[in-house]
């Protein structure tokens, strides 16, 4: 197995027990507070990390051109993207929401296909078919959120 | 009465199902542009700190009035919140190092078996909360399925 996709699998599970932790979290605690305590930690203990394996010159090594965007990622993953989901994972249960965001690639393969032309082929025709079955199996069964 | 609940929950759950696809599709954005940007030799821990460190101004810049007004108590959610940013760390940094090693089309799907993972923490943490019936798990899994064969697929 290659390094990369051992990295992914080491992504899925911390994604995957964070967001039981997150809705634990917010029985007592609301989504605005969660997310920027846990916005803060991810940058520590990220700078830490970069600091500690490529030293503090790493971060003078970006064009701004890439700032830009990365900043444009920051708003998107935690405003739009973590602040939304820990308001979803407390209204809907990560029973509920886990899946939906889990079915992030069909959407990848929709906006190359939109955006960038691609045809797909029958497999991953045959494969968006199984994601969007398997959502509305789980939209259809909402009696399992009790608290 | 009992209709009335049942309705507001509908309601409730619909909502976070609308937040929920609104941050899927944020999140997908993201992967797509961290991937351009390691494939351009952009270091990717220093994409990803450099993304919180953003994230972190533009969420204490939308919720700074209220810290300054004496916040919300956090209690006995800290030691969950800690634990969750570090997990994140990790799957941050790692994902953008995988997405340095392979193809976004095919980490993309790995990541897609986040569910799954879920529902084993959901059984260890969230008992008594969240209930996980054989549906839910057939739905998840065909959800994972999808994704697997969509990335085997490209």
């Amino acid at each position: 197995m290659s390094l990369g996709i051992l990295l992914a699998m080491v992504a899925a599970l911390g994604w995957g027990a964070g967001d039981v932790l997150v809705r634990r979290a917010m029985f007592t605690v609301p989504p605005e507070l969660v997310v920027v305590f846990v916005v803060g930690m991810v940058a520590t203990v990220l700078g830490i990390v970069t600091i500690s394996t490529e030293g503090l010159a790493a971060f003078g090594g970006v064009e701004v051109a890439s700032l830009g965007i990365i900043a444009v990622m920051g708003a998107l993953a935690w405003v739009t993207g973590n602040l939304f989901y820990f308001h979803g994972l407390r209204r809907a249960g990560v029973t509920l929401a886990a899946p939906i965001l889990g079915a992030g690639p069909l959407f990848a393969i929709a906006l190359a296909v939109v955006f960038a032309g691609e045809r797909p082929n029958l497999l991953t025709v045959g494969g968006a078919f199984a994601v969007v079955i398997g959502v509305a199996v789980i939209l259809t069964d909402r009696n399992r959120v009790l608290r | 009465m009992s209709a009335m609940a049942g309705s507001a929950d509908a309601r409730r759950v619909t909502i976070g199902l609308v937040f929920t696809v609104l941050a899927m599709l944020s999140f997908v954005t993201v992967g797509l542009l961290a991937n351009h940007l390691v494939d351009r030799g952009n270091l990717p821990v220093v994409v990803a700190s450099y993304e919180a460190l953003f994230g972190l101004a533009f969420t204490l810049g939308i919720r700074a009035r209220r810290l300054r007004s004496g916040g919300s108590p956090v209690g006995s959610g800290l030691g969950w919140m800690l634990g969750a940013g570090v997990l994140f760390a990790m799957a941050t940094g790692s994902f953008y190092t995988a997405l340095a090693r392979v193809d976004y089309s095919v980490a993309a799907p790995i990541v897609g078996a986040v569910p799954l993972v879920s529902y084993v923490f959901v059984l260890l943490l969230l008992r008594g909360y969240e209930r996980l019936t054989p549906r839910v798990v057939f739905g998840a899994m065909l959800v994972v399925a999808g994704v697997g064969i969509i990335g085997a697929a490209n």
